[in-house]
């Protein structure tokens, strides 16, 4: 089904440029525009816009020529998006004898309606005999079309490579020299024609030459190489006598090099008489075209001037036009747009110039035309155009009542109007900035240097002096008995040291407490079994438990009894033992 | 006592240095709205001169520089404009008004200049977005989120201080490798801007030497060394020369500002 349907709308798109005949057009062109009274010169008439004529075309200016059809052809082509069709009338005419002829216009006729072409030139000159045939099979021309010209004028420079042989890998070597410029004018052309009653092949190739500095010139020949292949000689019919076996490809080639003839140039200088103010050196022929959209616009609201130079010569020296300045008008000034092309006439081009044109009161104003001038090189001598002058009525503005439409025309659910491309029309840098804010500067010294670093390593330091106390107090943990155990002896030894010589009582006290402190106890009372029980199981040899169990045992009977040792003595014995009771516990 | 004497002595000093920056401060304010006035009713070279003497002061931030490229601009001095914003570029770089001045400017250039961007930016392209204070604001917050994390795996080893461990060391590589690379990009920025209208760039430090080609105001170009009053400058690898020196200002912060 969707098969159908794209057919379908094919068929339409190509059914509708043959009913529309309003952008009908007609071209007529020639394959060389000079030849010689034998030679077969191909003309073709192009129709477009439409599939077929009324009745063949009708070329005016062949009363001196023989016509042969080469028949017709239709095309189908797309473009800028578009389909058109078109139908090419081919002939072959050949000229009866020499001179300068005009060939066209065609006529044809759509759907009643005539159509003409252009017109194009043709001369045709007289061969010389015997000249082309001293040269051989293959020989190479050049000509130029005037010998004479002005500083940046163009001359065609046409090269002619005549092949009587089959040729291929052909190259150009140009005769380049300082202040003259060579610029090719599109893709070298082939074409048949005929050299001393036989028929030849003929490549052509065309340059447009310029010569930027007034002078004699010598333009050195131009030299072509390339490969032949036979001689150009019909060979015997036979086995091998196939198109196929006749390409170059299945024969031998031999390498040649043909130049052709010198010729003179002589450039003379611009003439200063008459040259205009601000000449910009464009030489050629030029026509120049302007309009102004809208006719009518409200005031601060903005038209275009657009003014496009056109013309063939030095394309490239098109200066850019100024609009003078008016009155109560704003002028901007857009990029110009440039383009260059190029035939066998030589360079042609364009350069567009706009300017956006915004009034700021209302009023009827004049924009003066705008001229250029250039050199004819035809005329000899300088000449000044100038464009149409425009009137601007300006009505005045809308103001605030602009939006107060628009919201209306959105609430009532019309249609916004289409968004345009905002165009630049002033340029100017944006205000000061006034706050204060982000006004600070800083470097890694003084003041907010050293805060920058301290934002940077304080969190370090506070990872590690956490770490750190982590560690410390894990370690703490570890040796806290051994500290214990060095603070009960300590005690032990600094009492002894206090009380040493008073009585047992106090004695006895001092050493229950350093059992405590020293082995994490809660005791009461000590006795000295219950002394020498807990040393032995703390490791403490027999005979050092003992010593303590009997002094222990002194001070009980001194305290219960009133009998055995002093008590000054057992103050100095006891340190002594609980030294040998640390010494073996470590 | 001793030691509450001590800290009340600290916290007075704390307190009398800020009083004393405030103050500073409060100058250079005055400054500021005086340039911006002088400016509006169009005395350009009086808002230059207040605005250069903010920065030479040391409070040259952003804004300042962006308004004294406004200055130089509006004083028909391209070359200082374009010096002015792209300092300020260093400082502001997502300031949308600077960026449209600073494209104003250099349509104004006579000389082509292609892309400064170099492969660091191309690859870290957020570099250009972000002033060395950002990045370095940046950083700092990651830094203590990284350092606090750390601290909390001490207490505790479970599963969550982990992965949140993972995330913030990744945030942490790629913010410390930013503000590293900008600092690095900063520090080593050789860029200069010609600041007179022609300038001769010539094959050697003297007035003498053949000059290769000639550079026009606004024109940004790599400064290479200098001696006795001349720049060796570099344009691209082909176009190498000696410079006045006061024929270019260097937009690095830590050069001079041209006279």
């Amino acid at each position: 089904m969707k098969r159908l349907v794209l057919l379908l709308a094919f068929s339409v798109a190509l059914m509708g440029p043959s009913n529309a005949h309003a952008d009908v057009s007609v071209s007529l062109s020639l394959d060389r525009q000079e030849a010689t009274p034998s030679d077969s010169i191909r003309m073709v008439v192009s129709v477009s816009g439409a599939r077929e004529c009324d009745v063949p075309p009708v070329i005016e200016g062949l009363d001196r020529f023989r016509v042969a059809q080469g028949g017709s052809s239709t095309r189908v082509e797309i473009r800028d998006g578009s389909i058109r069709s078109g139908v090419d009338y081919t002939y072959y005419i050949t000229p009866s004898q020499p001179g300068r002829f005009q060939i066209g216009p065609a006529r044809v006729q759509v759907d009643g309606d005539i159509f003409e072409s252009n017109r194009v030139p043709l001369s045709i000159v007289k061969a010389a005999p015997g000249k082309s045939s001293a040269k051989g099979a293959i020989f190479l021309t050049a000509g130029l079309s005037t010998k004479r010209a002005y500083v940046e004028e163009q001359v065609l420079y046409t090269l002619r490579l005549y092949l009587r042989t089959r040729v291929a890998n052909i190259s150009l070597e140009l005769p380049e020299q300082d202040h003259l410029t060579f610029q090719q004018l599109g893709k070298p052309r082939e074409y048949q024609g005929v050299l001393d009653g036989h028929t030849c092949q003929i490549v052509e190739v065309a340059y447009a030459v310029m010569g930027l500095k007034d002078g004699e010139y010598i333009i050195r020949p131009a030299r072509m190489e390339m490969t032949a292949y036979g001689s150009g000689q019909q060979p015997r019919r036979g086995f091998f006598d196939d198109p196929f076996f006749s390409d170059p490809f299945f024969r031998t080639g031999r390498p040649v090099s043909v130049s052709s003839e010198s010729l003179e140039l002589k450039v003379v200088p611009l003439p200063e008489k008459g040259k205009p103010e601000g000449f910009s050196g464009l030489v050629g022929s030029f026509a120049i075209a302007s309009e102004l959209a809208p006719a009518k616009i409200r005031a601060g609201e903005s038209a275009t001037l657009t003014v496009k130079v056109s013309g063939r010569g030095n394309v490239h020296r098109i200066p850019d036009l100024k609009v003078p300045s008016l009155d109560s008008m704003k002028i901007y000034a857009d990029q110009p747009t440039f383009t260059a092309a190029h035939d066998l006439n030589g360079l042609a081009g364009s350069k567009t110039m706009k300017w956006a044109i915004v009034p700021e009161l209302p009023g009827d104003y004049h924009i003066p035309p705008l001229s250029i001038g250039f050199f004819d090189p035809k005329a000899g001598e300088y000449r000044i155009i100038q464009g149409p002058g425009h009137s601007l009525a300006v009505i005045p503005g809308k103001g605030k009542m602009i939006m107060v439409e628009a919201g209306q025309e959105r609430q009532n659910g019309v249609p916004r109007p289409e968004k345009q491309e905002i165009r630049e029309i002033g340029h100017d840098i944006l205000p000061l900035h006034t706050s204060l804010s982000d006004m600070g500067t800083w470097s890694w010294a003084g003041k907010r240097g050293l805060f920058l670093w301290a934002v940077l390593l304080l969190p370090v330091c506070a990872y590690i002096s956490t770490f750190l106390g982590l560690r410390l107090r894990e370690r703490s943990l570890q040796t806290l008995p051994a500290q214990r155990a060095k603070r009960a002896a300590r005690n032990l030894f600094r009492l002894c040291r206090q009380y040493g010589g008073a009585d047992a009582q106090r004695l006895s006290l001092i050493v229950r407490d350093y059992f405590n402190d020293r082995f994490g106890l809660a005791l009461a009372s000590l006795t000295p079994e219950d002394a020498a029980g807990i040393l032995a199981s703390k490791g403490v040899a027999p005979e050092t438990a003992g010593r303590l169990r009997e002094v222990l045992q002194t001070i009980e009977n001194a305290i219960y009894a009133g009998k055995g040792r002093g008590a000054d003595r057992i103050g100095q014995e006891i340190p002594g033992i609980i030294r040998e009771i640390e010494r073996e516990i470590r | 006592m001793r030691k509450t004497i001590r800290l009340a002595i600290a916290l007075l000093a704390a307190g009398l240095s800020l009083m004393s920056d405030a103050c500073a401060d409060s100058g250079w304010e005055e400054s500021f709205f005086k340039a911006n006035q002088a400016y509006r009713e169009g005395g350009f070279q009086e808002a230059i001169d207040g605005y250069l003497h903010i920065v030479r002061s040391g409070k040259g931030g952003g804004p300042v520089y962006y308004n004294l490229g406004n200055a130089y601009l509006k004083s028909g001095r391209l070359g200082r404009a374009i010096w002015a914003y792209e300092r300020a570029l260093l400082l502001t770089p997502r300031d949308p008004d600077l960026r449209f001045n600073l494209s104003h400017a250099r349509d104004q250039t006579v000389d082509a200049m292609g892309d400064p961007r170099g492969s660091i930016e191309t690859v870290f392209f957020w570099l250009r977005s972000f002033s060395l204070r950002e990045l370095f604001g940046g950083f700092a917050v990651v830094n203590l989120l990284f350092w606090s994390v750390l601290i909390i795996r001490l207490f505790n080893r479970s599963e969550w201080p982990y992965y949140l461990l993972l995330v913030v060391i990744s945030l942490w590589f790629v913010t410390g490798l930013s503000f590293g690379l900008k600092y690095y990009r900063i520090s080593t920025d050789d860029r200069a801007v010609v600041l007179q209208k022609e300038a001769d760039i010539l094959a050697g430090p003297d007035s003498a030497d053949t000059v290769l080609f000639k550079l026009h105001e606004g024109t940004v170009v790599h400064h290479e060394r200098s001696e006795d009053g001349w720049s060796l400058i570099r344009v691209s690898d082909k176009n190498r020369g000696w410079v006045t020196a006061e024929a270019i200002g260097r937009i690095s912060e830590d050069a001079s500002d041209p006279n």
